[in-house]
């Protein structure tokens, strides 16, 4: 028995080793935010902080606010407008057959293969004819950006529910739009979880749209924090601070939704 | 354990069984999908034809001025630095590729079947080796960089503490070195993601094909080799393309560790940053130039992208 018990354990090695690379950084970039000016030296890198002053933090919360709000303002209605988007054509193409669904769909994943540079340069000079510049304009690139991967996920959901489920409904009469209000979108929070926390974060975290895209009374929380960091007098446990604030909406959604978001994404959105 | 039972048991349909006869009317269809299609033509279909129609353009600033024909793209491999500066990124973009392969996904799949063969906490490691992707590039950057820091940073202090004294370095300082570092940074921060795939597919295989191999007698290792791996191969495919799309768009993370120059002396230089240099930090004639260099990494990244899949697809029939 002893035997199998060392072939069954020796696994935790490896998996507690990198467990520990990965708990290393996340440890420094906290206790390194807590940290006063002197203490960021060689001898003192690993210990706790001397006491728990959150000065770090005020000074780059102060900085950072006005352009963690911008974020907030963005980031949200981007990654529900494009979840709703991406439900609807979701719905469309996998449970009506109609002539031209094989098309329309492999044309919109085609976005997927787009690289970002060879579409902004019209981008920027459209969105500024049109008036769109600033949170407005980013705001779009990012509900375009994300159309492909949301209808995808949600076309491969609904591909995957019994088409007895919609006859009935249209036996009773229902229209189009009664049988996804009624039928399909109740049962589509799960996706809707994977979609809107994909969308959330990588809307969030994006830098290369908005260094574009945005002045700088509009920057979002990137650029910010970019820009804080690429100035002379910031020092380490500021910017650290500054990091940690700039990562915890995206960490906080994954910590209460992050069970949602890892079963949804393994039980459906593989295929394609 | 949930979610891999829930993935077996739910029925594989194959997708577009649709209703056949009762077929809406086209008003309702075109209705539905209009929103999102036209969003999608205006901003990125027509911006992409644009850009294609742009490179053969000159450019005074924000105007467009005279047809030039092929010269905007000659002009990227001969008007200096540019002519230097786009090779060398693309053999790092090549080298950003191959690395994260061999080390990223590898690990990544390592990892899913340690996971899969694990009882015990697999949440938490999963959540722990996931943590990362969630986080912005330049935070990732920030913290790496404090992590090698040739002064305090914790890196050099373990290779010492552990007898390595040798291999202490100033990893983001040396051009030799500043390329792999970032690899290795970004397969930190993206290990997860691969690794999530690969766990899907593992819970995929069903049961029985595995107690069958045991009852032949197969090792670990050859279950992995003559089972695991080939019925991997659709997962394999879509880590490849991502991987391949992702690496050669790669912006943040590179200008977070080397800034928008790819230092020190343009060793992490890659495509993302010599085309944002050349487009908005560019001379007058910027916009063309950049369009040309759009347009190449098009062609480039979509070409590769859809012979790859359909490579995969082919391996994938061959073995169902």
């Amino acid at each position: 028995m002893s035997r199998l018990n060392l072939r069954k354990n020796w696994l935790y090695i490896p998996l507690i080793g990198l467990t520990i690379f990965y708990l290393i950084p996340m440890y420094l970039i906290l206790v390194t935010g807590f940290k006063s000016f002197d203490e960021i030296d060689l001898q003192t890198m690993w210990q706790l902080p001397q006491g728990i002053a959150f000065d770090n933090y005020i000074e780059a919360y102060n900085q950072l606010a006005p352009y963690l709000k911008n974020s907030f303002k963005l980031v949200i209605p981007a990654a529900l407008i494009s979840s709703i988007l991406g439900s609807i054509n979701g719905f469309v193409l996998s449970k009506w057959k109609f002539r031209g669904a094989d098309i329309i769909f492999p044309f919109i994943l085609f976005g997927m293969f787009i690289p970002y540079q060879s579409i902004i340069i019209p981008l920027v000079q459209f969105m500024s004819a049109a008036g769109l510049t600033g949170l407005w304009g980013l705001g779009i690139a990012h509900i375009i950006y994300g159309l492909p991967i949301t209808t995808l996920t949600f076309r491969n959901y609904y591909a995957s529910l019994p088409q007895e489920l919609l006859e009935a409904a249209k036996i009773d009469g229902a229209s189009m739009l009664g049988i996804y209000r009624h039928i399909l979108l109740p049962i589509s929070i799960p996706s809707f979880v994977v979609v809107l926390i994909w969308q959330f974060t990588s809307a969030w975290n994006d830098f290369l749209f908005a260094v574009i895209l945005t002045g700088n009374t509009e920057w979002p929380i990137t650029v910010a924090l970019n820009n804080m960091a690429g100035s002379q007098i910031i020092s380490w446990n500021v910017q650290m601070a500054g990091s940690l604030i700039a990562a915890l909406p995206t960490l906080l959604v994954y910590i209460f939704l992050g069970r949602y978001f890892l079963r949804g994404l393994m039980a459906g959105s593989l295929k394609g | 354990m949930t979610e891999n039972s829930e993935a077996k048991k739910k029925p594989r349909r194959k997708a577009n069984v649709g209703v056949g006869q009762s077929a809406p009317p086209w008003p309702t269809i075109i209705a539905f999908l209009l929103p999102a299609f036209v969003l999608y033509a205006v901003f990125m279909v027509w911006p992409l034809i644009q850009s294609m129609y742009f490179s053969m353009y000159e450019f005074k600033g924000l105007s467009r001025e005279g047809f030039v024909g092929l010269d905007n793209f000659k002009e990227l491999f001969t008007r200096y630095p540019l002519n230097e500066q786009l090779p060398r990124a693309f053999m790092h973009n090549i080298a950003f590729f191959v690395g994260t392969m061999a080390i990223q996904n590898t690990m990544g799949l390592l990892f899913a079947l340690l996971l899969y063969g694990s009882r015990k906490g697999k949440r938490f490691f999963q959540t722990v080796y996931t943590t990362p992707y969630l986080i912005s590039a330049l935070v990732v950057g920030y913290l790496w960089s404090l992590m090698l820091n040739p002064l305090f940073g914790p890196v050099n202090q373990i290779l010492k503490a552990i007898g390595l004294d040798a291999l202490a370095h100033p990893w983001l300082g040396d051009p030799a070195t500043a390329l792999p570092a970032i690899i290795l940074v970004n397969a930190w921060q993206w290990m997860g993601f691969p690794m999530l795939l690969f766990a899907a597919g593992l819970a995929n295989i069903s049961e029985e094909i595995r107690e069958a191999a045991r009852m032949d007698g197969a090792t670990r290792w050859q279950l992995f080799r003559k089972i695991e791996l080939p019925l991997l191969t659709p997962v394999i495919g879509i880590v490849t393309v991502l991987t391949f799309i992702g690496n050669f768009n790669a912006f943040g993370i590179v200008w977070s560790l080397g800034g928008v120059d790819g230092g020190p002396a343009g060793s992490t230089d890659v495509l993302g940053l010599v085309f944002y240099r050349t487009a908005f930090r560019g001379g007058i004639d910027a916009f063309g130039l950049a369009s040309a260099l759009a347009v190449l990494m098009f062609f480039f990244i979509f070409g590769i992208s859809t012979i790859a899949l359909k490579k995969f697809r082919k391996v994938e029939d061959q073995l169902t």
